[in-house]
């Protein structure tokens, strides 16, 4: 008997390792998986998991997925995070939606121009706005997208105030008139519209990319863009195709989305906000950027989750956190590791270019050591005078300023170091502020030890978050998971009522630091946030001489070769995240003293990612240069006049970056070499660093070699595959000359 | 010379002789560690050299001797009001003020009503330890006399004579004010800022700017030419003991779209910090409507700046903290919900479902009302929320089992997702009564959303954030609304005060300012702002503010009932509306408006009928 079992089971362990060998074994494996979750999920829950909210969260999920395959689609074909991804289709939506409200248009005919628009708009934002960034680093590139997300967001708020006076009341629904009722939810035309045109343009997208032409090569240039390059394939024009693509996905997603959710004349279509990034993203991410079918899976899972956490706790902070959970659980839970191209391309996707210290030969020079001394001198000079001649409220702001610029610091730890993303620090910020605040003023702690404690929960708290996010090294899963919990810190841990003893309700003293110093009024504090980010900057720069520094960057540049040396790299990254994480706990301890009171608005996770712009305008590849983004992005708001403030608001980045797309640290850099240049000549002294990049660029193009010198192999396999688009076979003129073929028949 | 930790310890390890390894390795650690004993002695030398202060925590503010703060009303002396127009008004000039004020003169509160004799002095808030006119401070006389306006006072006269809510009338002051009394405050002026966003011309304050002009009003440039005008009127109306309020316009640091969402604290306090330390105000308004934000009010208090229109719809706990400086005409989300829980549990609760339709599968009319609440998940909304649900369960013993609840994301972004969850959420549960405890922008969504689920439930309105406003109305589904959308309203109602013959109207009228729904409101917030300045007599204070506002009489006019008492609003009472989707609106021309039921009769606490109301007659 029992053998028969043990051979039953045997043969049951066998089918089923043989149905996950194939695709459609694997999909049937899923299935029978999910079913069971969702048998067990229905016994378990409160209220059951009835079929209606499942269903209709897998209407919701698949049209997010939408979003979730554009960003995989971008990312693939340019290496680029796009933030604007349910942006990018809001003003073509709204265009749509007002033609047919305010014009009676009919709705297809609106929907097609509402596509076509969005259609014009993705190729626009790639001509005339990506393109110009292709060879920036991908973060930077980034950034750029969260502007043109800024952009498109004020127009679709601004479009039906224009075209309505703001008094559109109608409605947007699609014509069709069909319902049917699964217990709870009544599906009407709307639900069944987006159950049946996302499938369909899932299809379509996976036909289009296998194949077309225009598809083949969009993979091939997403598979190895350089390689592709070699090939011959037109890779920026395919970028253009890519972003009409992300367009239409987006614009179809807010149009689908709109007539079940409804439509307000004067918020934004695309409901940008940190909860959608959150969902889209983390689809995007699991599939680890590549994988469309796992994005949309992933999307619909989140989807259901979104549906039945509220369905079973009719609170939305209760829904973020379940997917805030599901997310840690589904990472720890991942087995498989990327593979080596994705890993080369999230390698290329982090890079940063980094600063190059003073030359050897020129740093024990006296005049470029009285100059660099001088500059710091300089630099103290005018941070210690600015409450002299700035008013009371400026001085507050400075000080704010001084606070964001210790979290700069602490994110050239993590991103620029341990090469890992964090869009989530401000919850790292608000815990450090609920953790001082509530000791200093419940309890009477000292100020000091106050902020240690702040500094020593969020270092745990980041180390708990690391483990499941930086267990395979590289890749975008902190990103997602640090924005995770910016969206649940915010929309739970900080609201008094869930947390009271964690969260200050009364007034922070600012008590007088060891019993003596008064930090009471705006230029006390200042001084005192000043000599805490002087010390900070210090122990970071320290940090980074140190062994520990050498193994982070070491972790990032070179994993393997890291490992080979008996480091452990995932521990290493992990202490990054943790002091990366302290140190923002110790901003955020500062900032509750500073204001005197804990406001959870002020830990929006959307606050979180202008961390992340603050520092990539600066320029992450130096510590300074990212405290001065901090400088730039919250001084332009806060200290210039209020029209200056948006330079640092969508058009004004793009504007910024389009024309030092390097981040103003590297603006900052380049001086410093040209200058040392200059004096490097004057004084007839050969620095091989400064001057081998100037004739690197000066090299006559014919001394270069061609593709095909590069890799023979590479152009063989170009002769070979003779890739073909319209007809027209499109090897490379060098490629061709170098094998000695012809022209293309 | 070795650079690395490892290449020191090799040189140091190399050298044979040990003093010379000790000296090495001594000379490398001060190298190392230089900067820290150096950051360590300036530190303690800081300690030693510094002069010490208190360790209370002293205040952020540069001449502002003291935090201490008072209780509204909590000082001896501090009076009850009487009802409007009772009994002849007294006066007490310095006779028992309390405490001992350290930035001035501490000259008690002009009180009134009921002819008793009150003393609301005060200490501290608000004090400059500026300079004192000499002499002693004029004496006020209040209920006889002749006012500045001209009006002849006597008992049960108000400042303004047809003002429903003016404070009592007081004769014309003569003789020293105290001159600075308090930051903002001199013989002459008091000082209130005028705040403006700094995202006053970005896209969603213009959205914003659009849906007030489509709602009847008019640009806040052109409110703000308005406010101008009627505090210019009303300095020659109301007795400030020698001085007139003065409007200081600033463009700050906040951002409405933030502020509105609770974020941007920062900047708010930033903003706080000009009004009180680089303008001195006394106090400060919003230029974009007069009231004020929430974080900046709670910073506003930090700071000790009056904010006579704060934050609305907080409870009054919150208000309590800020106390004596944060104000408001609208009525605390706390008596909001005992009110509420009253019209449930007398009026709703105990009476089958009348104004519904379906929740998609069976019919809700002629059932148990089962109560469904939509609120915010902010901890504010939540006391409120609870406090109702306690009044219904335990005063009215409407069952547990009879409310639902869903708690949204205060995040204008999420809620459509909310709103869709929740509807399909209180279909399934059968709710016949969905209780709009919420922001004006989410029923939009959660109409449609029912409209779509075939879910038609009656709609409870309990009157906060201007959910009771037709031009909010008339942006919700019609067919999920009409018939079955009613509930509280302590707004008032907009024909009564557009009626040129009204308060408002003759007010305005004399301010030389066009009656519309700005002007109206503008003026209502503005003259409780100058009720509160006359009342607190010429020592003005925040301190003596709070010490004198629960003596300023109470009126019932347009705009209901005012009625401070010990708490931190105006409105007390609530009228009882319906949504009519047939009738024009008198705000803005549009089919769809309030109709009110009872004549138009408001509600205090303890005051609502028992029986069911006549909505939809």
């Amino acid at each position: 008997m029992t053998e028969a079992l043990a051979a039953t089971a045997q043969r049951l362990q066998g089918a089923r390792a043989a149905l996950a060998r194939r695709p459609a074994g694997r999909a049937l494996v899923w299935a029978v998986a999910a079913l069971v979750a969702w048998a067990v999920l229905a016994a378990v829950l409160k209220h059951g998991a009835p079929t209606g909210i499942m269903l209709s969260g897998l209407v919701l999920g698949a049209i997010n997925a939408l979003i979730a395959l554009s960003i995989v689609l971008v990312y693939r074909a340019n290496r680029v995070l796009n933030f604007a991804a349910a942006d990018l289709g809001a003003v073509a939506a709204i265009l749509a939606i007002e033609l047919h409200i305010k014009y009676h248009l009919n709705y297809f005919l609106a929907v097609g121009a509402g596509l076509v628009a969005a259609a014009l708009i993705g190729g626009l934002v790639e001509t005339l706005v990506l393109r110009r960034f292709s060879n920036a680093p991908r973060l930077i590139v980034a950034v750029i997208t969260l502007g043109v997300g800024q952009i498109l967001n004020a127009l679709s708020i601004i479009i039906p105030v224009v075209w309505s006076n703001g008094s559109n009341s109608g409605t947007f629904n699609t014509p069709f008139t069909v319902t049917f009722r699964v217990f709870p939810v009544l599906f009407n035309g709307n639900y069944i519209a987006a159950l049946v045109v996302v499938p369909l343009v899932m299809v379509g997208l996976t036909w289009f990319l296998r194949y077309t032409n225009y598809g083949v090569a969009i993979r091939a240039a997403a598979d190895n863009g350089d390689r592709a390059r070699l090939l011959g394939v037109p890779v920026k024009r395919l970028s253009t195709v890519v972003w009409i693509m992300a367009g239409v996905m987006s614009a179809l997603a807010a149009l689908l989305r709109v007539p079940i959710l409804g439509f307000v004349s004067f918020g934004s279509v695309s409901g940008n906000s940190a909860p959608l990034l959150f969902e889209t993203l983390t689809a995007a991410v699991i599939a680890g950027l590549t994988s469309m079918p796992t994005a949309v899976v992933a999307a619909i899972g989140l989807g259901i989750v979104d549906q039945l956490g509220a369905w079973t706790f009719q609170n939305a902070a209760y829904v973020y956190l379940t997917q805030l959970v599901v997310v840690l659980v589904a990472l720890l839970l991942r087995r498989e590791r990327l593979t080596r191209a994705v890993d080369a391309g999230i390698t290329t996707w982090q890079a940063i270019r980094q600063i190059r210290p003073i030359p050897p030969e020129l740093a024990n020079r006296r005049p470029v050591r009285l100059a660099s001394s001088g500059l710091r001198l300089a630099i103290l000079t005018f941070a210690l005078c600015i409450p002299l001649f700035e008013t009371p409220a400026h001085t507050q702001l400075a000080s704010i300023i001084l606070l964001y610029s210790i979290v700069a610091a602490s994110l050239v730890i993590l991103t620029a170091w341990a090469g890992h993303i964090s869009l989530g620090h401000i919850a790292f910020m608000g815990f450090g502020s609920a953790v001082t605040g509530i000791l200093v003023a419940n309890h009477g702690l000292n100020v000091f030890l106050a902020l240690a404690a702040g500094m020593a929960v969020t270092a745990v708290l980041a180390l708990l978050l690391g483990i499941p996010a930086l267990r395979f090294g590289s890749g975008p899963y902190l990103a997602v998971v640090t924005l995770g919990l910016a969206v649940v810190a915010n929309g739970y841990f900080f609201l008094p009522q869930y947390f009271p003893w964690l969260i200050p309700a009364n007034e922070v003293p600012k008590n007088p630091l060891f019993g003596r110093l008064s930090i009471a009024n705006d230029s006390e504090m200042y001084y005192f946030c000043l000599i805490v980010l002087v010390l900070t900057l210090v122990a970071v720069r320290g940090l980074r001489n140190s062994h520990a520094g050498r193994a982070m960057i070491s972790s990032n540049d070179n994993r393997q070769a890291t490992q080979s040396f008996a480091i452990s790299t995932t521990r290493v990254q992990l202490m990054a995240f943790a002091i990366s994480g302290a140190l923002a706990g110790l901003a955020g301890g500062l900032y509750v003293i500073l204001e005197q009171g804990f406001n959870s608005g002020d830990y929006a996770p959307e606050n979180g990612i202008y961390f992340f712009l603050m520092v990539v305008i600066g320029g992450l590849g130096s510590l300074p240069g990212a405290v001065l983004g901090a400088v730039f992005v919250y001084g332009a708001q806060y200290l210039l006049p209020s029209g200056y403030g948006t330079l640092v608001t969508g058009g004004g980045v793009v504007f910024i970056l389009m024309f030092i797309p390097g981040g103003l640290g590297e603006v900052f850099f380049n001086i410093r070499d040209y200058l040392l240049r200059a004096y490097a000549a004057r004084n007839h002294l050969y620095v091989p660093s400064l001057v081998a990049d100037v004739r690197q660029a000066q090299a006559p193009p014919a001394a270069r070699p061609t593709a095909a010198e590069d890799n023979e192999d590479e152009a063989e396999d170009a002769a070979l595959a003779g890739i073909s688009i319209s007809g027209e076979t499109i090897l490379l003129a060098d490629t061709r000359q170098a094998l000695g073929v012809g022209q293309p028949s | 010379m070795p650079t690395s930790a490892r290449e020191q310890k090799e040189q140091i390890n190399s050298l044979q002789d040990p003093f010379a390894r000790n000296s090495l390795r001594g000379a490398y650690h001060v190298r190392k560690y230089a900067l820290l004993y150096v950051c360590g002695m300036l530190g303690a030398l800081a300690l030693a050299v510094f002069p010490a202060v208190n360790g209370s925590g002293g205040s952020s503010l540069p001449g502002v001797p003291g935090s201490s703060s008072v209780a509204a009303g909590s000082g001896p002396g501090s009076a009850s009001s009487g009802s409007s127009g009772s009994g002849g008004s007294g006066l007490s000039s310095g006779g028992s003020s309390v405490g001992a004020s350290t930035g001035g003169v501490s000259n008690g509160a002009v009180a009134s009503g009921g002819g008793s004799s009150v003393g609301g002095g005060a200490s501290g808030g608000g004090g400059t330890g500026g300079s004192v006119a000499s002499g002693p401070v004029g004496t006020v006389r209040a209920g006889t006399g002749v006012t500045r306006g001209g009006t002849t006072c006597g008992s049960g006269v108000r400042q303004i004579p047809f003002s429903a809510y003016a404070d009592n009338c007081v004769a014309k002051f003569s003789g020293n004010n105290g001159g600075t009394t308090a930051r903002g405050v001199t013989a002459s002026t008091i000082t209130m800022a005028v705040r403006q966003y700094s995202d006053a011309t970005g896209a969603n304050s213009l959205a914003t700017q659009a849906e007030v002009e489509a709602a009847g009003g008019v640009s806040y440039a052109t409110s703000y030419g308005y406010d101008q005008s009627i505090v210019k009127w009303m300095n020659s109306q109301f007795e400030l003991y020698g001085r007139q309020v003065k409007l200081d316009m600033f463009t700050g640091q906040g951002s409405s779209t933030n502020e509105a969402l609770g974020q941007g604290q920062a900047q708010a306090c930033a903003d706080a910090d000009t009004e009180a330390n680089s303008i001195h105000a006394f106090g400060g308004i919003n230029w974009s409507g007069i009231f004020e934000s929430e974080p900046f009010s709670a910073c506003a208090a930090r700071y000790q700046l009056d904010v006579p229109e704060g934050a609305a719809y907080y409870p009054e706990a919150f208000y309590q903290s800020w106390n004596p400086y944060v104000w408001g005409i609208t009525m605390n989300c706390t008596l909001i919900s005992l009110e509420v829980g009253e019209w449930v549990g007398k009026q709703l609760g105990p009476y089958p479902t009348k104004w519904a339709a379906s929740d998609g599968v069976v019919p809700l009319n002629g059932k148990q009302r089962k109560f469904a609440t939509y609120v915010p998940n902010n901890q504010g909304y939540q006391e409120c929320t609870q406090a109702a649900l306690g009044v219904e369960e335990n005063q009215y013993h409407i069952a547990k089992s009879r409310e639902d609840e869903y708690n949204y994301a205060l995040d204008i972004a999420t809620f459509p997702q909310d709103a869709q969850k929740a509807i399909i959420q209180f279909a399934a549960n059968d709710d016949t009564t969905v209780v709009l405890a919420c922001d004006p922008i989410s029923p939009i969504f959660m109409t449609q959303d029912a409209v779509q689920q075939n879910y038609y439930p009656e709609w409870a309105l309990i009157g906060v954030a201007e959910t009771d406003t037709d031009s909010y109305g008339q942006l919700w589904d019609s067919k999920a609304i009409t018939g079955h959308l009613f509930g509280l309203s302590q707004l008032a109602a907009t024909s009564a005060i557009l009626n040129p013959t009204g308060e408002a109207g003759q007010a305005l009228k004399a301010a030389g300012v066009p009656l519309n729904i700005s002007s109206a409101t503008d003026y209502f917030e503005l003259l409780s702002m100058f009720n509160q300045l006359q009342a607190a007599g010429p020592d003005l204070t925040a301190a003596n503010i709070a010490a004198a506002t629960p003596s300023i009489p109470a009126g019932t006019g347009e705009f209901g009932t005012w009625n401070f008492g010990h708490a931190h609003t105006d409105i007390v009472d609530s009228r009882q509306i319906y949504w009519d989707a047939s009738t024009t609106s008198p705000v803005d021309g549009k089919p769809g408006t309030y109709i009110q039921i009872y004549n138009g009769q408001r509600f205090q606490l303890g005051q609502f009928p028992t029986s069911q109301p006549p909505y939809y007659p």
